[in-house]
């Protein structure tokens, strides 16, 4: 495990999720352009293991499955903001490593916590009302780039 | 540096262009080249690499010398045109290497006061492939945008001026450039 901060950190692990998934396009370019399904069970050990590392009691609130291919991206403005402290844990099943395809983390504009494309790997944030995230462009001269991401917030029980 | 040369001299055609363009308004001059290259002038300018969320590129700082020149020139035609009441110009030398992008936004931003946007092309010692300026229509209803859909393509030619009106639904972006080298003047007039 690194541990790169008290608020973040990267993970190494088996867990997965398994289809097919259905995708759909989202595409208001000022916001975001991906795939996303938003019909996805939430593997049991991915919430015992972000539960274990950030000594919450946790449950899930929301899970989506994001597939970003060359062109698209998750700005920080379509980012949904909470006023309380929840736990995001991103899990990394695109099927290769995808050069420059972050998650940042910014707070007033400064990035706060990178996540690389690492497939096998989660990262776990806790966040809080000032922290934004956004899905960094991946580009067209990546022909054939996958990322796929299982994004879930948890919250306390 | 640079003069109006016959395509600017019906203003009268070039606002019926204006308000006629879509998805919204904009207007483009072609072979706008100035007296003096500009790339001379640019030489001692650096330009820095600067990354957001939404951008990727180089700029300088704001050039204000150059900004006072173009505006004085532009702004006046340019008010009667659109019908904006613009005095003054700001602008910043931009290098698109490959890989980098601007991605989809409006300019318009409380308290900026920024009423026209433009972009001059350079000519550059690798021509971009890609870097295209691309306009998005909006659908708006009940005062959200809830479709964006591409609309025009602007090819950054050389001594090729843009102008395009800014609004909240004035959705632009920069295409990534994917060879090349793309160099630009570009900023926002004001009142």
């Amino acid at each position: 495990m690194i541990q790169l901060s008290r608020f973040a950190t990267i993970v190494p692990t088996e867990i997965t999720v398994t289809g097919p998934f259905a995708f759909h396009r989202y595409g208001l370019v000022d916001r975001g352009s991906y795939e996303h399904c938003d019909d996805i069970a939430v593997p049991v050990a991915l919430v015992a293991m972000a539960s274990e590392l950030t000594d919450r009691s946790l449950r899930v609130f929301s899970a989506r499955l994001l597939r970003i291919v060359p062109g698209d991206y998750v700005l920080a403005h379509h980012d949904l903001l909470h006023d309380d402290h929840r736990v995001e844990v991103i899990l990394d099943l695109s099927p290769a490593a995808v050069p420059g395809a972050e998650v940042r983390y910014l707070r007033r504009g400064q990035v706060l916590f990178r996540v690389p494309s690492q497939p096998g790997t989660a990262s776990i944030v806790e966040r809080d009302p000032a922290t934004v995230c956004h899905h960094t462009y991946v580009s067209k001269l990546h022909v054939g780039a996958n990322v796929v991401r299982l994004v879930v917030q948890l919250q306390d029980t | 540096m640079w003069t109006l040369g016959a395509a600017w001299q019906d203003e009268q055609a070039l606002a019926a262009s204006w308000r006629a363009a879509q998805p919204f308004p904009h207007l483009i001059f072609d072979d706008f080249a100035p007296a003096t290259p500009l790339l001379e002038v640019l030489d001692d300018e650096g330009v820095h690499r600067q990354d957001g969320d939404i951008f990727s590129f180089e700029a300088s700082r704001d050039l204000h010398a150059l900004s006072t020149m173009f505006g004085a020139l532009l702004a006046p035609p340019l008010a009667r045109i659109t019908g904006k009441p613009v005095v003054r110009a700001e602008l910043r030398a931009y290098a698109y290497r490959v890989g980098h992008y601007l991605l989809p936004h409006s300019d318009d931003q409380d308290g900026l006061e920024r009423m026209l946007a433009f972009a001059y092309y350079l000519p550059s010692p690798e021509p971009p492939v890609g870097g295209e300026l691309e306009l998005f229509r909006c659908t708006v209803r009940g005062g959200e945008i809830v479709a964006t859909d591409s609309a025009v393509l602007i090819e950054p030619r050389a001594h090729r001026l843009a102008v395009f009106d800014v609004s909240d639904v004035s959705l632009h972006q920069v295409r990534e450039v994917l060879g090349g080298l793309r160099l630009s003047l570009a900023g926002w007039f004001y009142p």
